[in-house]
């Protein structure tokens, strides 16, 4: 049973690192694509995507992860014979390779639990014929005993620099052994932006003191530019090995340098470069279950409760006479205390914190895919790449994002053709944005395409019977917008195989509101659509202020409150229907109808209303007084219990539990009940 | 997950069966049926008024001393609320009114935590009576005619000697009642 359960652990971080290997794959897909429009392909990236398919067959297998292994395996044959040019990179085969990755996103995401033995069976075959394989030209410009040390990539590498006419030279560089990982790190760094690293040999001269290596790199730059550079950094001899200016003149076996590099090296270079490899890992990062960083803040919010508890007594004994001078030792040792736990909490919530670039970037592999499908062209442009976000809110706006550019690709972006006669740029462009704006960030998922037609939308809700023309007739602009959000609204006429999913969105709505969020749409026909949306940076910990009603207490989280007002009169307290707040009449409704909990009679006096926004509507919620503001820690009633205008509950320690409203959600509610859109 | 509340010892085995000292003849029986001698039900039972219900050890988590449960709005009468059980927010239900055997006293005597897929859900009892363990073959399917108002609810009675036991379906009471 232990057993299982480490075994279910490995599993699970088996399935984290693997998705993080996916994840950079199909960002190196995406540089890789954008090379092979602009005919230029980068070795290293083609490198390093190779490495991802090959650690992830490599994984694979460790657990017995057949469908996952075979398919790595194939792509990474693939991807062999492009890195060593033994086929050309056209686009069928990167169509090819892309379909195969996103099946291994696939293969993940269900955690094998689907059968996908025949599409793995068609992907495999896709990539094997979509590589033709080339015959090298085997034209020998290099001496046969350089080719001997190298590996086959390397050789490959060689040969391509000396096709682009670029020189070939061979550093000899000699670093003392105690610091020669550092300085060659730092060498073949400052090389990487000169030239392009072919190899790395280590050399029979090595000593006890020194380590001697000859590199072997092309470069367009001449060996006294490379030399100054190198001899700036280490000890080092530069020398030629292909002159690219007289390119008759061909390596001869009697330089010094091929020829020590040589001697007793045989096949042991295969892995050439594995001399400053070393078991310990570069990062110092550590792997932390989101599970248990929630753990930590229910204590930080714990803590804080106690804290209280504290201060309210330092309170009192200040009041009292014979105390007062603990009171106040009391209340400073709580002060220090709130700030420290202040410090605790905000360094706990950095920890989780990632950059929505995370996000953008998986939608590069799907949108060159998706728009390939759609037979359009589209741009993606990422724009605040580093607002952090918490990991958690992340992943779950993965959805409602992938929801959205699908509907953009399909409906909004017109067809090349369509935009130039509109004289448009042929290629559509998909803008992801971000930027943080308070407690929240701000996400923008704008295009340039067709934008919405609110006649359209307007007879679409008709056919589907969702409101009677009457009523659409009184709508504004923005709510004419909102009809989208219906369910029902969106199941597409034409069902495609990216927007066509039975979900509308409806499930977006939902997904954003769920976490506090709130989503815009700003359009405007034929220039374009922007979907705007708000979200809390983070649900981990929030403030909250803690209200009473009818005798019960109820946590409100302050992100999604725009102010507090105190309401004096009793008629006001008791109406159900509008309020002036700030000369605007506002909708309103008092806590207690909202969940039809019993009021206490014959309660008068004072009560505050609570106003909260929802893009442009407002509702004000009347509760009976206010209690204190406090950090909470949100949990979920229960995956089987879902009430609205409850967004979860909170443990107050001594304290008991109390539910933490959905503001947002009442007023949803609130609006849909007093303006009922007549669904059928 | 550790069974809590299989620890508790048991003085009153009244449902124990006595177990024979193998003779050749179970012996070559219980090879027979490979999975041993005599199939056991281990259930955790308690009390709703006077009649005896259980659930089988492995649905239950942990039995709680009655708390303050807070109240949630908009929801059947029979969901008492929400509890925090270490952190995790944990509907309560009556169950009592939940079967529909009677009306919820206001102070249960238990809670017990009963889990089904990570689902989980606390139910008010009157009084527990222990974890037992019975034999198999003495839980005895419904017939379909029974005049028990508990009846969707239920696995099949236990009979051991007079008594009658009636064996609750976790999960159906977890899934149906939200």
């Amino acid at each position: 049973m232990a057993n299982r359960g480490f075994k279910a652990e490995r599993f699970k971080e088996f399935l984290a690192e693997a998705e993080d290997i996916l994840n950079s794959m199909s960002k190196g897909l995406m540089k890789l694509g954008k090379g092979v429009k602009a005919g230029i392909i980068d070795p290293a990236v083609l490198n390093s995507i190779f490495r991802s398919a090959h650690t992830l067959k490599g994984m694979s297998g460790i657990f017995d992860f057949n469908d996952l292994a075979t398919l790595s395996h194939s792509l990474e044959d693939t991807l062999d014979l492009l890195r060593l040019g033994k086929a050309s990179l056209t686009d069928e085969v990167l169509d090819a390779v892309i379909a195969s990755h996103a099946m291994l996103v696939r293969i993940i995401s269900t955690k094998g639990k689907e059968d996908y033995t025949a599409e793995i069976e068609a992907l495999k075959e896709r990539l094997k014929s979509s590589c033709l394989k080339k015959k090298p030209d085997q034209k020998d410009k290099i001496d046969k005993e350089i080719l001997s040390v190298l590996t086959e990539y390397e050789e490959h590498r060689l040969r391509e620099n000396l096709r682009e006419g670029r020189n070939i030279f061979i550093i000899k560089v000699r670093f003392p052994i105690t610091s020669f990982d550092r300085g060659y790190v730092a060498l073949t760094e400052m090389l990487k932006s000169e030239a392009e690293l072919v190899a790395t040999l280590p050399s029979t001269k090595s000593s006890h003191e020194m380590l001697h290596f000859d590199i072997l790199i092309g470069s367009r730059n001449s060996r006294e530019h490379i030399a100054k550079l190198v001899t700036a950094m280490a000890e080092a001899e530069v020398a030629v090995l292909s002159d690219a200016s007289s390119s008759t003149r061909r390596p001869t076996a009697g330089r010094e340098p091929a020829l020590e590099v040589i001697k007793g090296h045989g096949d042991s270079n295969k892995h050439s470069g594995a001399s400053t490899e070393s078991l310990r890992r570069v990062s110092n990062t550590v792997r932390v279950d989101i599970g248990k960083l929630d753990y930590i803040m229910s204590i930080i919010s714990e803590l804080g409760i106690l804290k209280t508890g504290m201060s309210s007594l330092s309170t009192r004994l200040r009041n009292e006479k014979d105390f007062s001078v603990y009171g106040i030792e009391l209340s400073r040792s709580s002060k220090n205390l709130e700030r420290k736990l202040n410090e605790l909490r905000d360094s706990v919530l950095d920890v989780r914190m990632v950059p929505i670039g995370q996000l953008f970037g998986r939608f590069e592999t799907v949108i060159v895919k998706l728009s390939r499908e759609a037979g359009k062209e589209i741009r993606m442009v990422t724009n605040g790449d580093e607002t952090e976000l918490d990991k958690l809110i992340v992943e779950e706006l993965a959805d409602p994002f992938m929801h959205i550019i699908r509907n953009v690709l399909d409906h909004a972006i017109e067809a090349p053709g369509v935009r130039e006669a509109l004289g448009k740029p042929r290629a559509g462009t998909l803008t992801l944005s971000a930027h943080q704006k308070g407690n929240h960030v701000v996400i923008e998922i704008k295009d340039d395409g067709a934008g919405m037609d609110l006649d359209f939308i307007k007879n679409k809700a008709i056919e589907r019977g969702l409101l009677p023309r009457e009523a659409l007739e009184r709508l504004s602009r923005q709510e004419v917008l909102d009809l989208i959000f219906l369910p029902g609204f969106s199941t597409c006429d034409v069902v495609s195989e990216t927007s066509g999913r039975g979900v509308g969105m409806d499930v977006v709505k939902e997904n954003i509101t769920r976490l506090s969020g709130i989503i815009d749409i700003e359009t405007v026909k034929g220039k374009g659509t922007r979907f705007i949306l708000t979200i809390p940076i983070t649900l981990a910990i929030i403030q909250a202020l803690i209200v009473e009603d009818s005798s019960r207490r109820y946590a409100v989280p302050l992100n999604s409150v725009l102010e507090i007002i105190e309401l004096d009169s009793a008629l006001e307290c008791g109406a159900a229907g509008m309020i002036m707040v700030n000369g605007r009449e506002v909708p309103s409704v008092s806590l207690s109808d909202f969940f039809g909990t019993q009021r206490e009679p014959g309660r008068d006096g004072s009560c505050y209303g609570i106003v909260a926004g929802l893009a442009e509507h407002r509702l004000c919620i009347i509760v009976d007084s206010l209690v204190e503001e406090l950090d909470v820690v949100i949990k979920p009633l229960s995956r089987i219990l879902k009430v609205p205008g409850i967004a979860g509950a909170t443990d107050m320690g001594e304290k008991g539990t109390i539910l933490v409203l959905d503001v947002t959600g009442i007023l949803d509610h609130v609006l849909k009940e007093r303006k009922p859109l007549a669904r059928v | 997950m550790g069974n809590k509340a299989a620890k508790t010892s048991n003085a009153r085995l009244s449902a124990r069966q006595e177990t024979a000292a193998p003779t050749e003849d179970n012996y070559a029986e219980s090879l027979e049926h490979k999975s041993g001698e005599e199939e056991k039900l281990h259930i955790i039972s308690f009390f709703l008024g006077d009649a005896e219900y259980a659930l089988e050890v492995n649905d239950a988590v942990e039995v709680l001393r009655p708390r303050e449960v807070t109240e949630v709005p908009r929801t059947p009468d029979f969901i008492r609320g929400i509890l925090s059980v270490r952190g995790e927010m944990v509907p309560v239900i009556d169950l009592k009114l939940r079967l529909g055997v009677g009306k919820a006293g206001d102070k249960p005597g238990r809670i017990l935590i009963a889990s089904v897929e990570e689902l989980k859900a606390g139910f008010t009892v009157d009084r527990l009576a222990g974890v037992k363990e019975v034999p198999a073959s003495s839980l005895e399917p419904l017939s379909g005619d029974e005049q028990d108002e508990a009846a969707p609810f239920l696995k099949g009675l236990i009979r051991v000697g007079d008594f009658t036991i009636r064996l609750l379906n976790a999960r159906r009471l977890i899934e149906f009642s939200f």
